[in-house]
């Protein structure tokens, strides 16, 4: 039970420190996943790191959906930095993320995407800036988060490589606050032919001040959010074993 | 194995159909269909050519009309004997003078005044609530004469919808029928098809500023809506 | 064909491929060309005026540089050094420079290299009416060009004619002393120029009356952080002079005159007039740092080459809801940074065919009136153009049992469709019957696909029964 003591204390620090700096956060909107990061949920003015897991590390067609999902349910235009223009803006809108919100810059290498990203994090009138990487070193990845800092914008970082074998390349780390992994995985079975919503291994790999934790989700709906499979709700979601990837 | 398709729309049915009786039979008889069904929305003014039809190809015409009500519901009504045949003029007349000049304005009402001897198949969408409702209502209403049509759309998801169906109408003691929704008689006058679907999408936009959208704009967006049914009449799959 | 005055005679000054054709060429007597063409149209040839067309010449090709001038008498020079790339490449730009021109009614050719003087020579003299040397081949690109090429008069011409030169390469390989003292500096001037080994700065046109400031300095400055504080200032200058026209810039070159005869320009354009001081010197200063001072810079020249009408300002609500936050500001300096052309929106184009579905639209555009249709899931990657797989067991209007994509095998486990898109009829004959039935397959790891089968697989006019990998889901 809360002293009042300790309460009067707590105060006293406040007021000679400030008010306590509670963050900005983009909740998931799903329990399980909201209460393992830290303040209940993606935290703005920070960055966010994400790759596709098996062939996904290459493709990165789930971490795209994921990236949209986030994106859709912040407020005002969204910034996307690539090399490769291969994202299918009907898809991204489909995801909640509407075309006339995303802007697309097509650069020619990694580095001049990072230095878009920098400078769209740096803009203080976004609601997200996603960028789509192979590369990203520590040096990087706190310039990237120090520019989010400075504007309270989401930043993501989609990570993808050329070839299955430079995706070791995610276990090097950085300064991003949250780093995740998607990966694809059968659906839903259906008594007759069919597809429903896609199914999703969503890794929580690393997460500043948190624990990091699997989960099983629905893709996102047309407001970009995820959703707990029904049939699988009753089950633990926290697993011990991560389910091989690719 | 046999198959009479229930549910072809003539060009009677205006900027819907885009094949005449004539052709619709023509096409049936080189498919070997033994029996085809007619029905126009609110009319029955492609009957008398399609007996004609009927009696060169030697394909049973079956007489039918689609009515579709003020509420959203559409039912697709056989008459079983020159009676019924009556009736359902009868019906059809009401909703003509409410509605005035080429317009037919029906209720449920309407129906259930003038359904004895009527067959009816539901048109449904969805299995949701209000399919169930309207079911029901059809079910107490014409009894052992109520069906429910089901088609393929070739939407997203579709033999889920058709599976939802057919769970609901067991449920709801109602047996199904399998129609085609043919709106064509044959692959290459989907092009005249798309033409008038488009019109009547422009003419339904008549109070919007759009109205100078190229032709082309507009009917590639009524091809998105139209593009589910299928030309002719194929072989039944289930149900 | 051009008759002109060369001494006393008239002669012809120039003359098109049918007239050489005929026998008529430059220098030939306009009586004798009279003779050879019976009914030729003469016309006189007006030097003046030619000069000053291709003053004006010079100025429309500011458009690909802040550093572009008249050659006289019948060419124009760019500076393209980082100009290149905004444009598409050395090659589209080139292309794009040429196509303008022929529209507009003018015989040209054209070229590109290290230096103005292997410039002038290729584009006169060279196969190719549009020649392009890599970077650093400036030398070896126009030894084979006659000495012609090389920009000397005619009386030095027939001298190296008369002993013998044929190229330009026999001409570099021979020793200058003697060639000076029998000709003068010239020839090896003009050799050293056109190899790159003496600097030729090209004076950039000045279009009148454009909003322009200038500052010199007595004491040559080269420090990044001096050249950002007099560009700041520069553009302080000239927005005093754009605000008492009431214009907004909408490009502005900045060139750095050095002491060592260098001319080096940075250009940055906007997406909407503005005089806005703190953004104009963000978008210059980002560009500095490829600008290489030399031993000095002496003048500095701000023109706003586009500048269009400012309306009032309009102030912008501390409240104003986010979603209308200004992004213009970001948007130049994206542009700025890689080129108008990749930095875009995508908006819905009314169209079945997935390809044809999207289209890039300026990032500053009009919100577009709908979104895509919502009812048909689509990709979140396309492939640009769809790869062909092998597929295994199929029956008609049901998906393939398993397929094989870039040599890794997929059991499907999951699908639906066909979501049958049929061609864009209005387009074309070739369209009329076209159809592709998608599949959206998922297989036994949960990956997701969309695949779809060229034609209705019954008729072959439809298409040719192929199958195709056109995206990802997942």
């Amino acid at each position: 039970m809360p002293s009042p003591v300790i309460d009067q204390l707590r105060q006293r620090i406040e007021r000679l420190e400030g008010p306590c700096r509670r963050r900005d956060v983009l909740a998931f909107g799903l329990d399980v996943i909201d209460r393992v990061l830290p303040d209940g949920g993606l935290a703005f003015g920070a960055l966010h790191e994400i790759a596709g897991g098996g062939n996904g590390a290459v493709h990165g067609a789930a971490a795209a959906l994921f990236a949209a999902g986030v994106a859709a349910r912040t407020r005002g235009k969204v910034l996307w930095c690539m090399t490769r223009p291969d994202l299918f803006a009907p898809a991204v809108a489909q995801a909640g993320l509407s075309s006339s919100r995303v802007i697309y810059v097509e650069c020619g290498d990694d580095k001049t995407v990072l230095a878009c990203f920098e400078e769209g994090l740096r803009h203080k009138g976004l609601g997200a800036v996603v960028a789509e990487v192979a590369r990203l070193s520590m040096t990087a990845s706190r310039r990237l988060q120090l520019a989010a800092e400075s504007s309270g914008t989401i930043g993501i970082a989609i990570r993808r490589w050329r070839r299955q074998t430079e995706a070791a390349d995610f276990g090097q780390p950085t300064a991003a606050v949250t780093r995740w992994r998607v990966t694809a995985l059968p659906s839903e079975a259906l008594p007759v032919p069919g597809i429903r919503r896609a199914r999703w291994q969503v890794e929580l790999i690393r997460c500043r001040a948190g624990e990091s934790a699997d989960f099983v989700v629905e893709a996102c709906d047309a407001k970009g959010r995820i959703a707990l499979p029904a049939d699988l709700v009753d089950r633990p979601v926290a697993a011990e074993v991560r389910l091989a990837t690719g | 194995m046999t198959y009479f398709e229930l549910q072809a729309t003539s060009h009677f049915s205006f900027l819907r159909g885009a094949s005449s009786c004539e052709e619709l039979f023509a096409h049936a008889s080189i498919l070997g269909l033994k029996g085809l069904a007619i029905v126009d929305r609110n009319s029955l003014a492609g009957i008398v050519r399609a007996h004609e039809a009927a009696k060169t190809t030697g394909i049973r015409l079956i007489v039918g009309c689609r009515l579709d009500l003020v509420d959203g519901m559409s039912l697709l009504v056989y008459p079983t004997d020159r009676a019924a045949y009556s009736r359902l003029c009868r019906l059809l007349s009401v909703g003509k003078k409410r509605g005035g000049k080429a317009k037919c304005i029906l209720e449920w009402n309407d129906v259930l005044d003038w359904n004895e001897g009527l067959l009816a198949a539901l048109v449904p969408d969805e299995a949701d609530d209000a399919c169930a409702l309207r079911l029901r209502k059809l079910r107490d209403a014409f009894r052992d004469r109520a069906y429910v049509a089901l088609t393929l759309r070739r939407r997203p998801n579709d033999q889920l919808r058709l599976h939802d169906l057919t769970g609901l109408a067991q449920r709801l003691g109602v047996r199904t029928v399998v129609t085609n929704d043919v709106l064509f008689h044959e692959p290459h006058r989907r092009i005249l098809q798309d033409v008038v679907t488009c019109t009547r999408q422009l003419l339904l936009n008549t109070q919007s500023p759009h109205l100078n959208k190229p032709v082309r704009a507009a009917s590639a967006q009524c091809k998105t809506a139209s593009r589910a049914r299928p030309a002719a009449a194929t072989k039944a799959e289930g149900g | 064909m051009l008759v002109g005055h060369e001494g006393n005679r008239r002669v012809v000054v120039a003359a098109d491929a049918a007239a050489r054709a005929a026998g008529v060429g430059v220098g030939t007597p306009a009586t004798k060309a009279q003779a050879l063409v019976p009914g030729l149209a003469i016309q006189n040839a007006d030097p003046d005026d030619d000069g000053r067309a291709l003053e004006r010449l010079a100025e429309w090709a500011l458009r690909y540089s802040p550093i572009a001038a008249a050659a006289a008498p019948d060419g124009i020079v760019i500076d393209t050094t980082g100009a290149d790339h905004l444009h598409g490449g050395e090659r589209l730009m080139l292309s794009d420079v040429l196509s303008r021109l022929r529209q507009a009614g003018f015989m040209v050719r054209a070229a590109i290299s290290d230096t103005w003087g292997a410039s002038h020579a290729l584009a006169r003299f060279s196969a190719d009416d549009m020649a392009i040397a890599p970077v650093g081949a400036g030398p070896t690109s126009i030894a084979g060009l006659p000495v012609g090429a090389l920009r000397l008069d005619a009386h030095t011409l027939n001298g190296l004619r008369k002993l013998g030169f044929r190229t330009v390469g026999e001409l570099a390989a021979t020793p200058r002393a003697p060639l000076t003292l029998r000709f003068g500096p010239e020839v090896c001037r003009r050799l050293d120029q056109a190899h790159g080994r003496i600097r030729e700065p090209i004076d950039p046109v000045r279009t009148l009356d454009i909003a322009e400031v200038r500052r010199a300095f007595p004491e040559p400055i080269a420090a990044p952080e001096t050249l950002h504080r007099y560009t700041g200032k520069l553009v302080t200058d000239l927005a005093g002079i754009l605000e008492e026209r009431g214009l907004g810039a909408r490009r502005l070159d900045l060139l750095f005159y050095s002491v060592d005869d260098r001319i080096e320009a940075v250009r940055i354009g906007t997406s909407t007039p503005t005089r806005d001081l703190k953004r104009l010197t963000r978008l210059l200063c980002d560009k500095i740092e490829n600008v290489d001072p030399g031993f000095g810079i002496e003048v500095m020249r701000l023109a706003a080459t586009r500048a269009e009408p400012l309306r009032a300002k309009q102030f912008v609500s501390l409240l104003a809801d986010d979603s209308d936050a200004d992004v213009s500001d970001l948007i130049d300096v994206l542009t700025n940074r890689v080129g108008a052309a990749k930095v875009y929106r995508y908006a819905p184009v009314a169209s079945d065919v997935p390809e044809r579905a999207t289209a890039r639209v300026p990032a500053a555009s009009a919100d577009p009136v709908d979104d895509w249709p919502s009812g048909w899931p689509r990709p979140s990657r396309l492939l640009r153009p769809a790869e062909r797989i092998e597929t295994v067991a199929l029956l008609p209007d049901h998906p393939p049992v398993a397929f094989t994509w870039r040599g890794i095998r997929h059991r499907v486990r999951r699908a639906d469709g066909p979501e049958r898109v049929f061609g864009e009829w209005w387009k074309g004959e070739a369209e009329l019957v076209a159809v592709r039935d998608y599949f959206q397959v998922e297989d036994e790891t949960g990956e997701r696909f969309w695949i779809y089968r060229s034609g209705d697989g019954e008729h072959a006019s439809t298409g040719s029964q192929d199958w195709f990998m056109h995206g990802i889901f997942a």
